[in-house]
């Protein structure tokens, strides 16, 4: 993995005959976290495969712009977390659904993906994430398994602190009473 | 939330060696999009001189359109008179007497007098009242 901070790869990537490599050390560095985060929200592995590889596309296209106010990794997530949801979008209007059935359809999905093997307690607790409201479930999925600080999160998400919190709250009650209930 | 199913590990997998190969296939993508812009570049070049000239007929087209539709507004292509030549031609010249031309010259001659006539009033005002040519003028100019 890299041994180069942001603010280095940064400089890497200003540099014409460094460019290329720069991007490669990038990719190579935020692919896994910018993979997973794609993955929860999209659920299937072909669609995150597209969305990651579109995620890095707009970054080598925009990272020129990039004006360091925000840090890289925000950055990255903002665009990861914007090109699942317009995929989501998509697909809703290729099947001419709303984003809930979509999302309910990508919950029966789960049992028969190659590329799922959680046990029966982890597939309860998905199918739960999956009926929260797409926001609440991305803020879920942020807080509870990647971890991310609140302060990030708002940078992400161009969220107040304070909505996110509530916003969290609310998932983990419902994911609840899911449970409880199934 | 108890932590049931926190630190499960995560559930998702994905295919052998996928991460070693996402950045050489993010690559692969990237120049497939470079090598599609420069077909579209190609295209361009390519039609260049002929949208070139097509932008140039066009351009020359509206220039000439608006000066020409700029002059015909000023200078109308058939003036008024024309218009009443126009109207005297459409007379037959059948439709005059002798009568007409002889009441035409006569009003034209009583016209003439009558001019003359106001021509000597002015004048026999001017001698009876004594105003002479300096006055005369300071009251045409600067009133």
């Amino acid at each position: 993995m890299s041994e180069y901070s942001d603010k280095e790869l940064l400089e890497f990537f200003r540099n014409k005959e460094k460019k290329n490599f720069a991007f490669n050390l990038i990719i190579r560095k935020y692919q896994e976290k910018l993979y997973w985060h794609i993955r929860k929200i999209v659920i299937k592995h072909e669609d995150a495969d597209d969305v990651i590889q579109n995620t890095f596309i707009k970054v080598w296209k925009n990272l020129d712009n990039f004006k360091e106010e925000s840090k890289l990794y925000t950055w990255l997530y903002r665009i990861a977390t914007n090109e699942s949801l317009s995929f989501l979008k998509k697909k809703k209007t290729k099947y001419f659904l709303s984003l809930v059935d979509y999302e309910n359809q990508l919950k029966e999905t789960l049992v028969g993906d190659e590329y799922f093997n959680g046990d029966e307690i982890q597939l309860k607790l998905q199918k739960a994430i999956l009926t929260l409201p797409r926001k609440q479930r991305i803020v879920f999925n942020m807080k509870y398994f990647d971890e991310i600080k609140y302060d990030d999160m708002s940078e992400i998400l161009d969220t107040s602190v304070g909505a996110l919190k509530a916003s969290y709250h609310h998932a983990v009650k419902k994911i609840k009473n899911f449970i409880k209930e199934n | 939330m108890n932590n049931t199913f926190k630190n499960t590990k995560n559930p998702f997998t994905v295919p052998n060696n996928y991460f070693d190969n996402l950045p050489s296939n993010i690559q692969n993508k990237l120049s497939d999009n470079s090598s599609e812009y420069s077909v579209l570049q190609k295209i361009i070049l390519f039609a260049k001189p002929q949208l070139t000239l097509a932008f140039m007929i066009i351009a020359f087209a509206s220039i000439a359109y608006i000066t020409v539709s700029t002059f015909w507004n000023k200078f109308p292509i058939a003036p008024s008179e024309t218009n009443e030549f126009a109207n005297i031609d459409d007379i037959n010249e059948s439709d005059f007497t002798e009568q007409h031309y002889l009441n035409t010259l006569l009003e034209e001659k009583s016209a003439t007098n009558k001019t003359e006539e106001n021509t000597e009033e002015y004048i026999k005002y001017l001698v009876d009242d004594d105003i002479d040519y300096t006055t005369l003028m300071n009251e045409l100019y600067y009133y």
